[in-house]
């Protein structure tokens, strides 16, 4: 059941100043949709510049696309309806790539939880300390590190005092944006546990943004494969992670050393010239190994060649 | 967590915002600065009581030098002036004068200058480029010359020469101000406070604030010291507080036609003025400090 | 004949606490052309490692070692502006932001030119060729139009070529990368990796590839050490450690990589170590993985010594054969 729907979101921005010869809008998403359904996870995937983050932050209402519409549970999410805000903010949560930046220094942390409960919530102050600890314990810590400010905490610790921030409002959705990048590895496998244990219990759904390929192929559902903006491939996961079809998806597991044995046909990046950059025909055709005259002047539409299967793409038949 | 037996003992020390206090209590050279200051402020405000005689009084002991020369008197401390008056007097009077106008410019350019500084950060491109660059001006003059040509065009006298210096201080307080807010702004919690649902209130009050604190305290700080420095320089010229007003840069420019025959009249003001700011810097780079040190 | 043998080197950080150790009694050797992945986690020691071999240690810290043997010389003999001179002859590092090792004021051939100056010589003429070739080496496909660029025109990718461009031109026996790809796009890693890899083959220069990334290790590497908590944990062949490993940690964190084909089971876990790295202040009695360690028995109080397991390489582990035999743990209930 597809409780979070994406239509057609495209955002633009207008760029400060003038240079002759060059747009003055930089079109950072262009035409993403998407749909997520309940207690599943879907992997955003994709480079720097891909249009991840800025997708996370349309879905979530940060900015407003410039075109596209957000659905949750069939109604229409608008940006600037007040009860829409207050129901996106208590329903869609999000945790951030960066432990060290997304904690207010100044906060101790069970101060910063209890005010997300003041100002969402009506519990008394009571029940608002019961859930605190409660949430605490759940994410792996101590009630009595409610105390304590952030620099107290290691990486690893802040961010799952950051997923406590997510969960203790009871979400149906979590929009995770690269969350174990910062981490080390031995630490990435613990909230990675943790993120999937609170999936399973609690019923979340994911928007799980990753550049890391078996971190996805663990965790994800379905795949959504981005390049400069735009969708590539989407399917599901044995879709992608068997049957790749998208000339930028395989040269994403290319350049993985696990998946090399599995793909061993994939065409790896570093054999091919860069051609320049164009806003014309496909976006990836300044690294496409297959890109051939009409990639460059026409644009492939994401078209769906198997069932729940998107590819766009000229050479895929 | 783990039911594994504990060999190990890992243990962890909770501080609280008073860390803030204890890294400047171990930074000594600060520590040192800070407990001077006191001092001077105490002399600054209890000067009526402290100082044995009124500043403007004139005895007939001409230039007598300090007590501690063979030839000074034990009733002139700090020795007298060219007109008789008691040094001590008017150097302890003259604590209380330039502190409280100090105090005064910083209370004026401050406000003003947190204010432009609030409404230029969080304002569109327009206003913020106007502002930004009538800061600029004044900034790209040299401040004690931008004083000097304003009080010449105002006229001199205590006033203005206090207008003149707010003036000029103004600028860095709203570069401060500014640059804090927008650091601010672009971090990360202030976007997950705001997705919390924080509202502009609970922003300002509990991230903006708490974290433009330090910066603002040590610009304040800093800004006393250059308020009492251009204060006396102003005096000097004779284009800040006139005489028999006894500023301690006043003082001086009395005095130092004097220095070959009464160097204690030149030597003393000047070493008051010393160590007031250097006491005054000290404080303000411990704070500087304390604050930054945070892990 | 050893490119680089390290014995028992400990670099410690005076603090207001005292000494406090960073790196403590690590040996490692190095053959001449040998790629070496030295792999840890972030507070393991591992960039100060590279650090106290290049001589660029701050001055807060005290560097203490048996011998340093960097290509038949040891380091410890020297003075301070000997060894200076010695290690910008024989080796060269390159960091994981680009930006620290290029200047944003001056263009990429200034640059290049006053390296190449200060090592090889030369007239002009014969600089600028040598940049370019050091350019066309590093993979840069028209080096006439980088040479007058300036670094903040340039990918981040493009920025780390031109570094180990740089790093090249003083003709190194080793060369040292500390995460050189962490912040590069994973498509850009693997060709900066690969092109490490097969400058250190066509140079005969010995790599020691800095990561906390295994998998990165796994197809370029000779061989592995392991370091945690300023210490060496295990050394041995890539092989051995990839398929066999005899130390925990080395266990736990090859457990801790989702494996190949791990899809989302309900239920399933990874495997992974609890806790945190000790901070420095204060480190377990006896072996420092201690607290941490699935296997920790009694015996583990006392302090592990390196040493050699037959057929396989090093490990500073108690119970280092008893692990020999068990396999690697893959999708296990923790909890």
């Amino acid at each position: 059941m597809s409780f979070l729907i994406a239509r057609n979101i495209s955002r633009q921005y207008r760029l400060k100043g003038f240079q002759l010869g060059q747009p003055n809008t930089l079109e950072a998403i262009k035409d993403v949709s998407f749909e997520l359904e309940k207690g599943k996870t879907l992997a955003i995937v994709g480079e720097s510049g891909s249009g991840k983050s800025t997708l996370a932050r349309q879905i979530i209402g940060i900015e407003k696309p410039t075109t596209g519409e957000v659905f949750f549970n069939g109604e229409r999410l608008s940006f600037n309806n007040k009860k829409h805000r207050k129901l996106r903010f208590r329903n869609i949560r999000m945790i951030f790539q960066n432990p060290y930046e997304s904690l207010n220094p100044q906060t101790r942390i069970g101060t910063m939880l209890d005010e997300v409960l003041r100002i969402n919530t009506q519990l008394s102050a009571k029940l608002r300390d019961q859930k605190i600890d409660q949430t605490l314990t759940r994410v792996g810590l101590l009630p009595e590190h409610r105390h304590r400010y952030p620099h107290m905490f290691s990486g690893g610790q802040r961010q799952r005092i950051a997923i406590a921030r997510a969960i203790i409002l009871d979400p149906q959705i979590i929009i995770a944006d690269e969350p174990l990048s910062a981490l080390d590895v031995s630490i990435q496998a613990q909230i990675l546990n943790l993120l999937q244990e609170l999936q399973e219990e609690m019923g979340i759904s994911y928007l799980f943004i990753s550049h890391d390929l078996n971190v996805v192929e663990h965790i994800a559902d379905q795949v959504m494969v981005m390049f400069r903006g735009e969708v590539v491939e989407y399917g599901n996961i044995a879709q992608i992670f068997d049957k790749p079809k998208h000339p930028y998806t395989q040269s994403l597991f290319a350049s993985t050393p696990m998946y090399r044995q599995r793909f061993p046909d994939f065409i790896r990046p570093s054999l091919i010239k860069k051609r320049a950059l164009t806003n014309q025909g496909c976006c990836f055709s300044s690294r496409c190994p297959y890109c051939e005259d009409h990639c460059k002047a026409e644009h492939p539409e994401l078209a769906e060649k198997e069932e729940g299967h998107l590819i766009a793409c000229f050479k895929v038949e | 967590m783990s039911n594994q037996p504990q060999f190990y003992q890992q243990s962890q020390i909770p501080s609280t915002i008073n860390r803030w206090r204890r890294n400047f209590g171990q930074n000594k050279m600060a520590s040192a600065a800070l407990l001077l200051l006191v001092l001077i402020v105490l002399v600054a405000i209890f000067a009526p009581w402290i100082a044995p005689y009124d500043p403007a009084t004139q005895f007939s002991d001409l230039k007598v030098p300090p007590a501690w020369y063979d030839n000074g008197m034990s009733q002139y401390l700090l020795g007298t002036d060219d007109l008789g008056r008691d040094l001590f007097s008017r150097l302890v009077h003259g604590a209380r004068l330039s502190l409280k106008l100090a105090l005064i410019v910083v209370v004026l350019a401050s406000s003003i200058g947190m204010l432009l500084g609030c409404i230029t950060a969080l304002s569109g491109l327009l206003v913020d480029q106007l502002i930004m660059r009538l800061m600029d001006l004044i900034l790209a003059l040299p401040s004690l010359l931008l004083a000097i040509v304003i009080v010449a065009l105002i006229g001199p006298g205590l006033p203005n020469a206090i207008y003149a210096v707010a003036i000029v201080l103004i600028p860095h307080f709203v570069l401060v101000t500014r640059n804090a807010i927008k650091a601010e702004l672009s971090k990360e919690y202030v976007t997950a406070m705001i997705l919390d649902g924080a509202n502009k209130t609970r922003l300002f009050t509990r991230s903006i604030l708490p974290n433009i604190l330090p910066a603002l305290v040590v610009q304040l700080t800093l800004a006393f010291s250059t308020a009492i420095l251009e204060i006396a320089a102003l005096g000097f010229l004779g284009l800040g507080a006139q005489a028999p007003y006894p500023e301690w840069g006043t003082i001086l420019s009395e005095s130092h036609a004097y220095i070959t025959i009464a160097p204690w009249t030149v030597a003393l003001p000047g070493l008051a003025i010393f160590f007031t700011l250097l006491s005054i810097n000290l404080v303000g780079d411990g704070l500087r400090d304390a604050m930054d040190l945070d892990e | 004949m050893h490119l680089l043998r390290i014995e028992n080197l400990s670099v410690s950080y005076q603090s207001p606490q005292g000494e406090l150790p960073i790196i403590e009694r690590l040996s490692l050797k190095m053959d001449i052309g040998e790629i070496l992945g030295v792999v840890g986690e972030s507070g393991s020691g591992k960039s100060m490692l590279a650090l106290a071999i290049m001589g660029l240690l701050s001055p807060k810290m005290t560097m203490r070692a048996d011998y340093i043997n960097l290509d038949g010389e040891d380091l410890m003999k020297m003075s301070a502006n000997e060894r200076a001179v010695y290690v910008a002859s024989k080796a060269a590092i390159i960091f994981q932001e680009p930006q620290a090792s290029l200047n944003p004021c001056f263009s990429i051939s200034s640059q290049l030119d006053e390296t190449l100056s200060i090592h090889s010589g030369g007239s002009r003429s014969m600089r600028k060729t040598r940049a370019l070739e050091l350019l066309d080496a590093v993979g840069i496909n028209r080096p006439e139009v980088i040479l007058r660029m300036y670094p903040h025109q340039l990918s981040g990718g493009m920025n780390q070529r031109i570094a180990i461009a740089m790093a090249l031109a003083c003709k190194p026996r080793l060369l040292i990368a500390d995460e050189p790809t962490t912040a590069l796009d994973v498509t850009i890693q693997s060709q900066i990796i690969e092109l490490l890899v097969s400058l250190s083959h066509s140079e005969d220069v010995g790599l020691m590839l800095i990561t906390h990334d295994f998998a990165l290790l796994s197809e370029n590497t000779d061989r592995i050490g392991v370091i945690y908590s300023g210490q060496l944990m295990e050394h041995a062949a890539t092989e051995n450690i990839l398929n066999s490993p005899r130390h925990p940690y080395t266990k736990a964190l090859l457990d801790s990589i989702p494996q190949l084909g791990d899809r989302h089971i309900k239920g399933s876990r990874l495997f992974a170590l609890e806790g945190h790295i000790p901070s420095i202040d204060q480190l377990p009695v006896g072996c420092r993985l201690g607290p941490r360690c699935p296997k920790a028995e009694r015996q583990c109080v006392n302090k592990p010594i390196l040493r050699s397991i037959e057929n396989y390489g090093k490990v500073r582990c108690h119970l280092a054969e008893e692990i020999a035999d068990q396999p690697v743990d893959s999708v296990e209930d923790k909890q």
